[in-house]
């Protein structure tokens, strides 16, 4: 068959024939949880995404080594601090890591993750980048973005990858929050702020987050954590 | 103030991150796209000279916003399926994908023309058979899929995150950074590709049927000045 009547097919599939089947989950689902066809999984998650910040300024100026250096020790560290928080990495794509986060402290687990993983940059993968190369200037930035709704999980349909669409506005909120200004580590939308415990809101009595009104997404609500600093 | 956990995992991220910084590299040049087995877990390394193809849905956020979940589901499957397969019919490897976006890789001494055809191809699977199905099957519907897809060529170092169980390649180089970001360029161009890519690849992926240029350049302002090319041009045969 030739490819262009593939694609008519599978796209009248989709559109057309298949009826959506539709369940709501209680775990992150994997792709084999999932038929090919139009099957899905409703949840209620809160998505986080974590990016290197400069990473375009960081490929063109440093060594590749030096590159692949910092890009596996942020991943490294926010993955490991991810699933100690209950999260499921969904995607690596690049140089940036997808989570989704589940249940009834979803926003404070994906909140205490974004923490951590802030407090790792500046007090792991910092000193150890300066020990090991005392005359770099570099220093690693990070934006993390965070977002909680409603999430349909379904397959992509073809065989062989790791593909999983998620489709909701935490999604594409989460990822959009990370192309913000680094002078905010973290950014969460005023949906997962008001979720949160106050162990994640506070520190020493003062309120880490700062109230944006964000233009480009219809004056959404955001709150975005800079100056805290984590002493481990 | 301290984080329990942290305090918890320090000792473990402490000697992952110390093991990244101070092991040695050891590294090949990759004739394939590697898989994350291919790997070891260490500063292992497989050097490539490739071409990176970014395929992304534009203004999805205003479609999961204000459509139903399955609806934008479908326009998603069928916009990640028509760039996956053809990614694969032109010999690329689909090394990604994340959301509403997916990301090729292509090798070899044709790879340059290969990512362009392909993304030739996407533009003429959205405006010739998924925007054609959805109306027909949604004839009410105001939706018109939109895309961009982003290629860039560079060497390319790819390594392994080190974390068990997840399909945790790193991209380390220029193409794999600028092809996402011109992925994200919102300006009614649906293909975007840097000079690098335009100057090597082949005479029929640069001029249409009556011997027209489809390129436009453009300078790129927010990366240097470089100098970048955009069409609006489709592939006559998917």
């Amino acid at each position: 068959m030739a490819l262009k009547d593939d694609l008519q097919s599978a796209i009248k599939k989709i559109f057309h024939d298949d009826r959506w089947t539709i369940r709501d989950g209680n775990v992150v689902p994997e792709p084999k949880d999932l038929a090919l066809g139009n099957d899905g999984v409703n949840l209620n998650g809160t998505v986080l995404y974590a990016d290197i910040s400069g990473s375009t300024q960081l490929v063109d100026s440093a060594t590749p080594h030096f590159a692949a250096e910092v890009y596996k020790s942020y991943l490294a560290c926010a993955a490991r601090i991810i699933k100690n928080e209950e999260g499921v990495i969904t995607a690596y794509d690049g140089d940036r890591v997808m989570a989704v986060f589940i249940g009834k402290a979803m926003c404070t687990n994906a909140v205490r993750a974004a923490l951590k993983i802030k407090g790792a940059v500046v007090t792991i993968i910092q000193p150890a980048l300066k020990a090991e190369y005392p005359q770099t200037n570099y220093v690693l930035k990070h934006v993390i973005g965070i977002d909680t709704s409603k999430l349909l999980a379904s397959r992509i349909g073809v065989r062989n990858d790791n593909d999983l669409v998620w489709v909701g506005r935490a999604a594409n909120y989460a990822a959009k929050l990370t192309t913000l200004s680094d002078e905010f580590a973290i950014w969460i939308t005023g949906s997962v702020y008001d979720s949160i415990d106050v162990a994640v809101k506070f520190a020493n009595n003062t309120n880490m987050w700062k109230e944006y009104s964000w233009t480009t997404m219809n004056k959404t609500r955001i709150y975005g954590c800079g100056a805290w600093k984590i002493d481990v | 103030m301290s984080f329990p956990g942290l305090t918890a995992l320090k000792p473990e991220l402490d000697a992952a991150v110390k093991d990244i910084f101070s092991g040695v590299w050891s590294e090949r040049d990759g004739e394939v796209v590697p898989e994350p087995e291919d790997l070891k877990l260490g500063n292992d390394a497989v050097k490539l000279n490739a071409t990176v193809l970014y395929a992304d849905i534009s203004s999805s956020t205003a479609l999961v916003d204000s459509y139903k979940a399955h609806f934008a589901a479908e326009i998603y499957k069928t916009f990640l399926i028509c760039a996956a397969k053809l990614i694969k019919d032109e010999e690329g490897v689909i090394t990604a994908y994340d959301g509403d976006r997916v990301m090729g890789v292509f090798i070899g001494g044709s790879k340059n023309t290969y990512a362009v055809r392909t993304a030739l191809r996407i533009n003429a699977a959205v405006l010739h058979t998924v925007n054609p199905a959805l109306r027909a099957q949604y004839p009410t519907s105001p939706y018109e899929l939109k895309h961009v897809v982003g290629v860039d060529t560079s060497e390319l170092l790819v390594g392994r995150i080190g974390v068990r169980n997840d399909n945790d390649l790193v991209w380390v180089g220029r193409a794999a950074n600028y092809a996402a970001k011109l992925s994200a360029l919102n300006e009614g161009f649906a293909t975007f590709i840097t000079d690098s890519v335009y100057d090597h690849m082949h005479d029929k992926v640069k001029y249409a049927l009556k011997g027209e240029n489809m390129w436009e350049s453009r300078t790129w302002t927010a990366m240097n000045s470089m100098t970048v090319y955009r069409s609006n041009y489709y592939w006559t045969a998917i």
